[in-house]
């Protein structure tokens, strides 16, 4: 059912750009730009079975090349290759306020999506909706965990103090390394849709600014298949970004 | 003008289209169930308590990455042979124990015991049974009568053939009654000995056995003595116990801290989700002074858990040999079950007691919070260390005839240090 729905949903999708660029491509152009900015991102799970556990969001960034073939003045079909983190938190709370994981996840992305614009002649607004292919190429984990086996000294000293938190307990273990990736677990291809809206300012007939803001939901779980009454995980992606193109030529006929 | 128009209302109609499009396409997400904490899942009925004792595992269990047992196939296996059984006739309670022992009968995990319904379930303990050695230690009369887990080093009979001066200490009340120490010196050398059935050491110095703190007493004076040339540390059918005598026991042996291997737990809810390995670190008693001297390791294959990382430990010291036989093979060190959100738990739970707030569960499995890799980069939970020197015994050949004590792993262990 899912797969016939995304089925038709690419067919209609090409269809449409197909019918747009053969009928009217008087105003064709092709222009290309680099943008960057800051990507907040959610894990969107289930870890009510865990004590004391949450998942954050956290803060990273996104660096694209976008490439736009316009084929009307308010119609445009658009690529933004590039490198985006989609990074969150794992943490305790309460008793086990502490211990957490940063996850640092590096994905080079593949967007690909409808550019809408409207407005004047040189500032417009415009909105984007479309798709993306993505992978998950680099991973980092850095965070604090109880270390069973490196307890403190031994004191003759017999002590009846209660404790206030797991770090009473325990020794903290601070860690800041590469993520090893599993093969058997992990799911490094990610797809998904994505949504965005902007302004641009075409300051001469080469180049304009841009800023938008993007929204990215990831339709895979992070994990494979591999194991019964799995717990999907997947990412949402804020993202703002401030960017500039060039229009590299048109081919008005 | 009117192309304008028509190009804007082209463009609202796509832009509608398009948001469509993605509404629809975002609704495809698998759904997100919810999931219960460890023992919080009411179970009315045996497939209910399967499904709770089966998810328990699969999140709770820290060894999947390295277990042979297919988890998933013993779902599909036994969720129809639960279904069919009904909680409350006893017939159907005695088949159930019988799948549970199926389902955990594989699992690499040697501390793993399960309580199901009364039940109890040790596979490890059950695969030991399949060793004749392992049978004749726990059944074979002897002088001296073994104990009935098969740790028949009773050093109290022991050591007066073996050791010139000695001070011995048993437990007589309290939780760990019947525990045993003795340190003495091995008759005419200057070998230092000391053997214990437990490690309960720091809680009997401070505040446990008078007699067994006696002993610790001696054993630590004799340590620091510059007659002393050698040193024999016993662990063979030592059950484990406290891992903060790790410190207290090797920590005498070192002046800095020493790294024995690693340890990890899990991260999350899937199986295979783990934390990152934090090193396993023997932190040394203040003031301690390295014991440079040679020390020989008794272990065998009732030295469990925590007489396990003691044998590991030091064995990671370069004067250190280890005599004896395989250990037990059960390494991963246990905390409370939410401290990492693995490791034991309850589960099926069957009656809420309204008055007293006391929860029955149908049952409980014990088992390691963290999995331990030793400084080799090798994980010997469930396959036990191996000795540098290996010498197999029993009971027949320890306790030759009676009153006369041959021990070859001893004899070993001071043939070595003489």
């Amino acid at each position: 059912m899912k797969q016939k729905l995304q089925r038709n949903v690419a067919h209609g999708i090409v269809m449409f750009i197909l019918a747009v660029v053969c009928n009217q491509q008087t105003h064709a152009q092709f222009s290309i730009g680099v943008s960057a900015g800051y990507a907040n991102n959610y894990l969107v799970t289930n870890v009510s079975n865990l004590v004391s556990t949450e998942y954050k969001s956290l803060p990273g960034f996104s660096a694209a090349v976008p490439m736009m073939y316009s084929i009307e003045d308010w119609f445009a079909i658009k690529a933004e290759p590039g490198f985006m983190q989609k990074n969150y938190r794992m943490q305790r709370t309460g008793f086990y306020q502490g211990i957490y994981q940063d996850n640092t996840n590096g994905y080079i992305q593949l967007p690909v999506m409808g550019h809408f614009s409207f407005g004047g002649e040189n500032l417009r607004g415009y909105i984007d909706a479309g798709g993306y292919a993505g992978y998950w190429l680099t991973a980092h984990v850095k965070g604090v965990m109880p270390n069973i086996l490196d307890q403190p000294a031994y004191s003759s000293a017999v002590s009846n103090e209660q404790p206030n938190n797991v770090f009473d307990e325990y020794t903290p273990y601070s860690y800041n390394e590469k993520y090893q990736f599993n093969t058997t677990k992990d799911n490094r291809i990610e797809l998904g849709i994505l949504a965005g809206a902007g302004i641009s300012y075409q300051v001469n007939d080469s180049y304009q600014l841009f800023a938008q803001a993007s929204y990215y939901e990831s339709l895979t779980d992070q994990q494979k298949k591999y194991e019964t009454g799995q717990v999907p995980r997947y990412n949402q992606t804020y993202v703002f970004n401030l960017g500039v193109m060039f229009t590299l030529g048109s081919s008005g006929y | 003008m009117k192309k304008l128009a028509s190009y804007t209302s082209k463009s609202y109609l796509l832009l509608i289209c398009a948001v469509t499009v993605l509404i629809i396409v975002s609704s495809c997400h698998k759904e997100i169930s919810t999931t219960n904490q460890t023992g919080s899942t009411a179970t009315g009925n045996f497939s209910q308590v399967f499904e709770d004792f089966w998810t328990n595992m699969n999140n709770n269990y820290v060894f999947w990455s390295i277990d042979t047992t297919n988890w998933d196939n013993m779902h599909t296996l036994y969720a129809p042979k639960f279904a069919s059984l009904n909680l409350y006739d006893s017939a159907d309670n005695i088949k159930a124990q019988g799948y549970f022992k199926a389902m955990v009968d594989g699992l690499s995990d040697s501390h793993y015991t399960l309580f199901p319904g009364g039940g109890y379930i040790q596979p490890a303990h059950d695969r030991k049974l399949q060793n004749p050695q392992f049978i004749e230690n726990m059944f074979g009369t002897a002088p001296y009568s073994p104990s009935v887990d098969g740790h028949f080093y009773y050093t109290n009979t022991l050591d007066s053939l073996y050791l010139s001066e000695k001070v011995v200490g048993v437990d007589t009340t309290g939780s760990n009654k019947d525990m045993y120490a003795v340190s003495g010196m091995v008759s005419g050398s200057n070998i230092l000995y000391l053997a214990f059935s437990k490690f309960a050491l720091v809680s009997e110095y401070q505040g446990g056995s008078a007699k067994i703190k006696a002993v610790l007493d001696y054993f630590f004076n004799k340590l620091s003595s510059a007659s002393v040339t050698g040193l024999i540390i016993d662990v063979r059918g030592n059950i484990g116990g406290d891992v903060s005598d790790l410190n207290f026991l090797v920590g005498s042996l070192i002046s800095s801290p020493l790294q024995v291997g690693y340890t990890r737990s899990k991260s999350g809810t899937g199986r295979l989700d783990y934390t990152p390995w934090a090193p396993a670190i023997v932190t040394p008693r203040a003031g301690a002074t390295a014991f440079t001297k040679p020390i020989v390791v008794l272990a065998d294959g009732e030295s469990v858990s925590m007489a396990e990382l003691t044998t590991m430990s030091l064995k990671r010291l370069s004067n250190t040999t280890v005599v004896g036989d395989t250990t037990w093979g059960a390494n991963g060190p246990l905390t409370d079950n939410s401290v990492f959100n693995a490791g034991s738990f309850n589960f099926g739970n069957v009656y809420n007691n309204i008055e007293t707030g006391a929860t029955t569960y149908y049952g409980n499995a014990y088992t390691s919070s963290t999995m331990f890799k030793y400084m080799d980069d090798k994980i010997y939970e469930g396959k036990g260390f191996p000795p540098d020197v290996e010498l197999k015994q029993s009971i027949t050949t320890v306790f030759l005839r009676n009153n006369y004590i041959d021990d070859p792993q001893l004899d070993k262990a001071i043939s070595l240090l003489q």
